[in-house]
């Protein structure tokens, strides 16, 4: 009796423990500077990847434009390759969820896969698409344009596709647009007014910049990197592999580069080295070196550059199609899939709690 | 008889003692060597097993695919009322599933709809309204959603509105009638089914039940007596859909829309971890208690099995107010509703729960009817006008009569 009455004691001091280390609230923020983080954030990371990418649209649409007014293999194969340029510089800003690309749904509507056939078959017959229903998710951005320009078929039955019939041009022209155009329109609230609400807004509550991109980049990595690149494909969540499933499915030999794009975009982010040429700064890695962080006697920092440097020597040795690596040789994307996972516990777990950042998202209820 | 009294009382204070232990430890196995609880839910005799409770698998089977079709636009009212009711409005015979054998089915989700023997065998009039109000739920879908679904959804205005990458479907008030339904058929058909019909001792001992079970008499035609089949057919509303019914822990709310599910996520909370184990033991050792004739043994399990099942309805309204309330404060309206509408048929669900101790609802249905109308009520725009304070106060008003937390429901 009495060891049970000390356990339900001993229960009652951890659990009063937890609820505190919980609260995530300011009382006991550390003197990292978080405002010279989120400056480095926006000048060297955010912007000017968001500045890439728009250009990278741009020339999206100006390329989708020419094909459809005169298809040929020529410009078919123009396109293609800015098409996998601008889904590249995607990768940068995909987790950058947070104030105009949140508002405006951005990742939702750019990159939902799979993406649906029927339903884009379906839609591009009318005349008046009203692409920012959410219903329409599945059936515009990159991963639309994908069906368009490889799921036809081969290059030459696509051109006489979008030859015979206009309405394939016209629908890839109006989709090639509206990613242009929501990625102008987040720019511009990031120049014009996100900027300045996002480096003053330093505090540590659930709603600072720090605690909501710090939640992005964790959720990025865990259901973006992890689940939607891999897991998802590899069949983690429904028992069998869905090979259809993987990013970039028609083009079919993106899938690896593109993951490989997202993992060095999160690594550069982490390391506050910015992005591509631009200057270094303080981020997480400085953060959890100053709090001098360590997980069983070493760095944590240190830790989770190992644990993504592990899942990308694995990844880089992988044949360059994750699909078809889920129909026939599964078994590589799941030992991909447990070096990731035991990134996202160092990052969600370990690292939060260095942080004292409180969690802000919970599995989606699906239902 | 005299000699024996020393012994009994003994025994009785042995039972006290373990009755207060029982509290702590939450365990149900351990106090009754006579009888055990087998692994899984596996009972035979003659060589073949004797549960059966395919009525209530079909019936859930139903309700997923209603649950589905509400959101077939496709549909008309009338072909999703004949899924309810697995007949016309004249009652005559209809085929509305594509499962064929549904459509064989006598069985239908109407028909057991606030049709338990503790809350409705004298209260015609109360099954008769939450029966229209389940049917209101199905025309209004159609009525007020299928015509606004290419539209967006605002405050005023009926249309679609993200939560996340789902699309939800919305009323002008922010109703989703689909999620209205499904959720309160948790409560009004498997909740009510289960703790206010099958799990009652008037059904469960009705007539010569006791002496037949402990004579073995089975019902003619089976394999089963009456009492053994009123208890499967309470557990077939909570695992009926699983893949291995005997053994349903392994895929946990994984076939199954209706309570099933929301065992599972609430097994998911650390608060709540022994759920799901504690209600399978509950429903094992009870039926073995009922082949071995230990009637207090079952009756036991039987609290156990509504002390748990209550519970899950009352976290899962209280989980899903305080969800709207974060969603509305991350400026999320699309997700915050979904949650409300979670919330509606959860809080709907109250009224048929029981609490053991008293043998009543936690919720009588008149102040569920006032939470509702706390709940829709806050403005012209109904759900869009909900303010924190008001999600608080109504988690806490549920959460009181409970013996969780606000704070323990919600993460």
């Amino acid at each position: 009796m009495m060891g049970r009455l000390l356990s339900l004691f001993l229960m009652l001091i951890v659990s009063f423990a937890c609820s505190n280390e919980e609260s995530g609230d300011s009382q006991n923020q550390d003197n990292f500077d978080r405002s010279a983080m989120l400056v480095h954030w926006a000048d060297d990371y955010i912007l000017p990847a968001y500045q890439n990418y728009n250009r990278e649209v741009m020339s999206l649409k100006s390329a989708a434009n020419q094909f459809s007014s005169a298809p040929s293999l020529n410009l078919h194969s123009d396109l293609h390759a800015q098409f996998v340029k601008a889904y590249t510089a995607w990768q940068w800003v995909s987790f950058l969820e947070i104030g105009p690309a949140e508002a405006n749904n951005l990742r939702n509507f750019t990159n939902i896969y799979p993406t649906s056939a029927t339903e884009i078959e379906q839609a591009l017959v009318n005349t008046n698409y009203n692409l920012s229903l959410p219903s329409t998710f599945n059936e515009q951005g990159f991963p639309a344009i994908d069906y368009l320009l490889s799921g036809l078929g081969d290059a030459s039955t696509t051109v006489n596709q979008f030859t015979s019939n206009a309405n394939y041009g016209r629908y890839l022209s109006a989709l090639s647009e509206r990613l242009e155009a929501m990625s102008t329109q987040v720019l511009n609230d990031w120049n014009v007014t996100y900027r300045s609400e996002f480096i003053s807004n330093t505090g540590s509550s659930a709603t600072a910049s720090t605690n909501k991109l710090i939640n992005d980049f964790i959720y990025h990595f865990e259901k973006e990197l992890r689940a939607g690149k891999v897991g998802i494909p590899a069949g983690i969540f429904s028992g069998s592999p869905l090979a259809q499933n993987v990013e970039g499915y028609y083009s079919d030999s993106l899938s690896k580069s593109l993951f490989l794009e997202s993992l060095k975009a999160h690594r550069a982010f982490f390391q506050g080295s910015g992005f591509l040429n631009e200057a270094s700064g303080n981020s997480l890695e400085q953060y959890l070196n100053y709090l001098n962080i360590e997980n069983q006697g070493e760095l944590l920092s240190a830790k989770i550059i190992n644990q993504m440097a592990m899942a990308e020597s694995l990844a880089v040795d992988l044949p360059a199609s994750f699909s078809s690596l889920a129909a026939n040789s599964n078994q590589d994307l799941l030992v991909l899939y447990d070096e990731l996972q035991k990134a996202v516990v160092l990052l969600k777990v370990d690292m939060l709690q260095a942080l004292n950042v409180r969690v802000d998202y919970i599995d989606a209820d699906g239902d | 008889m005299r000699k024996s009294l020393p012994l009994l009382s003994a025994l009785s204070l042995g039972l006290i003692i373990f009755s207060s232990c029982e509290k702590d430890e939450n365990t149900t196995t351990n106090q009754t060597p006579a009888v055990t609880a087998p692994t899984f839910y596996n009972f035979e005799r003659n060589n073949a097993s004797s549960v059966n409770f395919s009525g209530q698998s079909e019936r859930l089977a139903m309700g997923a695919e209603l649950s589905a079709a509400l959101l077939d636009f496709s549909k008309s009212s009338q072909d999703l009322q004949e899924m309810f009711a697995n007949a016309d409005s004249l009652g005559n015979d209809v085929d509305p599933y594509t499962d064929a054998t549904l459509n064989a089915s006598s069985k239908s989700i109407r028909s057991k709809v606030a049709a338990s023997y503790e809350l409705f065998s004298a209260n015609s009039a109360l099954s008769a309204t939450i029966k229209a109000d389940m049917e209101s739920f199905i025309d209004l879908q159609v009525a007020e959603i299928y015509s606004a679904r290419n539209e967006a959804a605002s405050a005023g205005k009926a249309g679609q509105i993200a939560d996340g990458s789902a699309v939800r479907y919305v009323n002008a008030q922010g109703f989703e009638y689909n999620e209205f339904l499904i959720k309160s058929l948790i409560g009004a058909l498997c909740v009510d089914q289960m703790l206010n019909n099958y799990l009652s001792l008037s059904v469960l001992d009705e007539g010569n039940n006791r002496e037949d079970n402990d004579n073995t008499l089975l019902l003619e035609g089976t394999n089963f007596t009456n009492m053994e089949h009123k208890w499967d057919e309470a557990y077939g509303y909570l695992f009926g859909l699983a893949d291995d019914p005997s053994n349903p822990l392994t895929n946990l709310g994984a076939n199954d829309v209706f309570l099933n599910k929301y065992l599972a996520r609430v097994n998911g909370d650390a608060d709540f971890s022994s759920y799901a184990q504690d209600i399978f033991n509950a429903f094992k050792l009870g039926r073995a208690a009922i082949l071995a004739g230990e009637y207090s043994i079952r009756d036991q399990q039987i609290a156990i099995i509504k002390d748990r099942v209550s519970n899950i309805i009352g976290i899962r309204s209280v989980y899903y107010l305080q969800a709207a309330k974060n969603a509305f404060a991350a400026n999320q309206p699309g997700t915050a509703l979904h949650d409300l509408g979670e919330a509606y048929g959860f809080i709907y669900s109250l009224m048929f729960t029981q609490n053991p101790n008293t043998q009543a609802p936690y919720f009588t249905a008149q102040e569920v009817e006032n939470i509702l109308s706390d709940l829709i009520s806050q403005g012209p725009n109904g759900l869009w006008d909900l303010d924190a304070a008001t999600l608080d106060n109504l988690s806490n008003q549920i959460a009181d009569r409970f013996s969780f937390s606000v704070n323990q429901a919600a993460n």
